[in-house]
């Protein structure tokens, strides 16, 4: 519990302090008034049902719980008797907001790999989708594309990961997907069970060096759970997919999850818009449902992450009022009229509690506090032995390599002076196509990175966590090879630049974000 | 999409008829017919859940007064709280137990309420709403005047605020549990518990 920053103690408490007794009051107060289940209250509430309460009661709350208990009992034994495999997901006893089954079918994990890798055929895998943001320094892909492409995981790509926020370092699995990557990419960071399968027939047309790797690669078909009804009440329901084929009059019913921005600006009314454009075209922020964006006119303030279906039209007459240069994109806007379904599996991904990473400060035990609320959590120190450059040579007792000893592990730890390619100009523009030159180096190595890198680093040294990928090369026929990658997957610590005056380093609060020497 | 593969749903929308007890419920998921609702497309209803864990029942009914507790302390209304708490029960008795992790079924069941106690407001816009503000002071609370303070001063403030404060505040979700109830980034949680304490300090220096 904080107290109020007044250089000592105060005697009255904080708004904190008060907030939490007030509720621990009120909780003393529901625990009476709340029902325990039993006859007498069963018997309340046939009463109450005889009278025909007019609203919902705890009688018709009782009657819910308490009756659900016998039909349970009853159900249970009922089962026992005569089992029948259910329809839809099974509960997962494993811990996890993760069907156990599916009609029947297992759900595997990503952690029972030894089960799922020599299987044949589709099975089922659930998991986290995960996004891979790694800059990869690499040529642009080959077209058509080869075999690779549907049957290795790139630089870049998606995968499935054991818990949210895991990533291909953390026990993650990189992925190949087949058709759109939104099969799997509309889904990044809530608990999903893919249909998977291994042993791609494409893996055949692989080239040699890459046919192992292609076979042994797991190849996404579909999300399977959790899923948008493919139609209600015998109405059909689109999904983002189905985007050119939405019906042109009338309305119709349109899937998806429901995302919102991470960050909503002050949006002051754009002065170069009609009323009529501010009303269809989003102009400041985007609310989607399965990726299609609705128009701020609609009547649709359904929060983050919930599975909905919605009755939609486009070709809102409003669109007629639009500007010859923004009527088709007025008459393509979706707008929603209501919804009219949401599933009971409400996304939540509340993540399992998980060792911190270690932070390091080299040559002190300092220790490094959560941030956030509540008590805070004593986190780990890595300590660091710096060699005689002022480069660690290890990292929390374990060994991080040199570009002149690169292990064959996939993920291992690097450590080195951070540095550009500056052997041509770094990209400028998003559609410039990624050059050869222009990337991090780390130890005079070329990587990618997954986390973001400034410029004011450069010419520090660093230890990073590397984790190996892979690039389709450019090829002119036959059979294509892909490139190596290297590529940042967290900075771990980072020193002085060589030459300064400043005291190396300090801590990095927190991985995914850009890193700040102390000064 | 794929194909369909999933428990239960509740058919909502304009005209949905809730299914305000048990054996309306079971009746339907037994029956595995159609739920009607309508006016609106209904939604197809399977067995899945239809044979509930009685330790699933168990644990809805263990969290019950955290519920009610909650419930009251963002909706203020005795009404609505029992009907929230009614809801997220019928809720989570059509998932089913699929979290069996115990602090994730307490942030589940949380955030069903709270998401549902945000649509309530926005059903209720239109409507005249007579909320009685009348709020047991419990005989072995804190000091009085100061729990009625800070119950005014937690009733001037809005329910999406109010609803953060409870939870993290009050309940003791954490930042991204909050965030995550309330359908929000973490950044926007955190802006909106900042918001409520420094209101809740002024109104409360007030006073």
């Amino acid at each position: 519990m904080k107290t109020e920053p007044t250089g000592g103690r105060s005697t009255k408490p904080t708004v904190e302090e008060m907030l939490a007794r007030k509720f621990e009051a009120e909780l003393r107060v529901a625990e009476r008034d709340y029902p325990a289940l039993g006859e007498v209250r069963l018997e309340r509430t046939a009463n109450a049902r005889a009278a025909g309460s007019a609203r919902p009661t705890w009688r018709r709350l009782a009657t819910a719980v308490g009756a659900l208990a016998i039909i349970a009992t009853i159900g249970v034994l009922a089962a026992a008797l005569a089992y029948r495999p259910i329809a839809g997901p099974a509960p997962d006893t494993r811990g996890a907001a993760m069907p156990t089954q599916i009609d029947g079918e297992r759900v595997y994990l990503v952690s029972e790999a030894a089960e799922w890798q020599n299987l044949s055929g589709s099975f089922l895998l659930g998991g986290y989708p995960f996004r891979e943001t790694a800059s990869c320094p690499a040529p642009s892909p080959p077209s058509p594309p080869p075999a690779e492409a549907s049957t290795l995981p790139m630089c870049g790509g998606l995968g499935i990961g054991p818990k949210l926020g895991s990533d291909a370092t953390t026990g993650g699995l990189k992925v190949a997907y087949q058709g759109s990557e939104e099969v799997l990419g509309a889904w990044l960071g809530v608990p999903v069970v893919a249909r998977v399968h291994t042993h791609d027939p494409a893996a055949a047309q692989c080239a040699a060096d890459n046919r192992a790797d292609c076979q042994s690669a797991l190849v996404v078909e579909s999300v399977v759970w959790p899923a948008i009804p493919t139609d209600l009440g015998g109405e059909h329901v689109y999904v983002t997919a189905d985007r050119a084929t939405f019906p042109t009059s009338g309305s119709f019913l349109l899937g998806g999850r429901v995302t919102t921005p991470d960050y909503i600006p002050p949006c002051p009314a754009p002065v170069d818009r009609t009323a009529a454009e501010q009303a269809l075209l989003s102009y400041c922020t985007w609310i989607d449902i399965g990726g299609v964006e609705v128009a701020p006119m609609s009547n649709f303030t359904e929060p983050m992450n919930e599975l909905v279906v919605a009755r939609v039209h486009i070709n809102d007459p409003l669109a007629s009022q639009c500007p010859d240069a923004s009527r088709a994109d007025c008459r393509a806007a979706v707008v929603v009229e209501s919804v009219v379904w949401r599933s009971d599996f409400l996304i939540l991904a509340v993540p399992s509690p998980t060792p911190a990473e270690p932070t390091a400060t080299p040559g002190s035990n300092a220790v490094a506090t959560a941030e956030g609320s509540g008590p805070a959590q004593p986190t780990p120190v890595a300590v660091v032995e710096l060699g005689q450059d002022g480069v660690p040579t290890t990292y929390g007792g374990e060994t991080v390599a040199r570009a002149g000893n690169l292990p064959a592990a996939t993920t291992f730890l690097l450590a080195g002076t951070l540095g550009r390619d500056t052997g041509c100009a770094a990209p400028t523009g998003l559609s410039a196509k990624p050059p050869a030159c222009g990337y991090w180096t780390v130890d005079g190595l070329a990587v990618g990175t997954t986390v973001e890198l400034s410029d004011t680093m450069v010419g520090s040294p660093v230890v990073v966590r590397i984790q190996r990928s892979r690039a389709l090369g450019t090829c002119t026929g036959g059979p294509c090879r892909t490139s190596d990658l290297l590529v940042v997957s967290d900075v771990l610590w980072f020193g002085a630049p060589s030459g300064s005056t400043v005291p190396p380093t300090t801590p990095v609060p927190e991985p995914a974000s850009t890193p700040t020497p102390a000064v | 999409m794929g194909k369909r593969n999933r428990g239960p749903e509740i058919p909502i929308g304009g005209g949905s008829r809730l299914l305000t007890n048990v054996s309306d419920i079971a009746a339907t998921l037994n029956r595995g017919h159609t739920a009607e609702a309508s006016g609106s497309a209904a939604a197809p209803v399977s067995t899945a859940a239809a044979v509930a864990a009685p330790e699933w029942v168990a644990t809805l009914h263990d969290h019950g007064p955290l519920l009610l507790a909650a419930a009251r302390a963002i909706a203020r209304n005795e009404a609505e709280a029992e009907d929230l708490v009614q809801t997220t029960f019928e809720r989570a008795l059509r998932a089913g137990p699929s979290i069996r992790e115990p602090r994730a079924i307490r942030a589940w069941l949380l955030t069903v309420q709270t998401r549902e106690a945000l649509r309530v407001v926005r059903r209720l816009r239109r409507t005249m709403w007579l909320d009685p503000a009348v709020h047991e002071v419990p005989a072995d609370g804190p000091d009085k005047s100061e729990w009625i303070d800070l119950d005014r001063a937690l009733g001037r403030l809005s329910r999406p605020i109010r609803a953060a404060v409870v939870l993290h505040h009050m309940v003791g979700l954490s930042v991204r549990e909050t965030a995550e109830a309330l359908g929000i980034t973490e950044n926007t949680a955190k802006a909106r518990l900042a918001t409520g304490l420094a209101r809740l300090r002024e109104w409360l220096d007030e006073d």
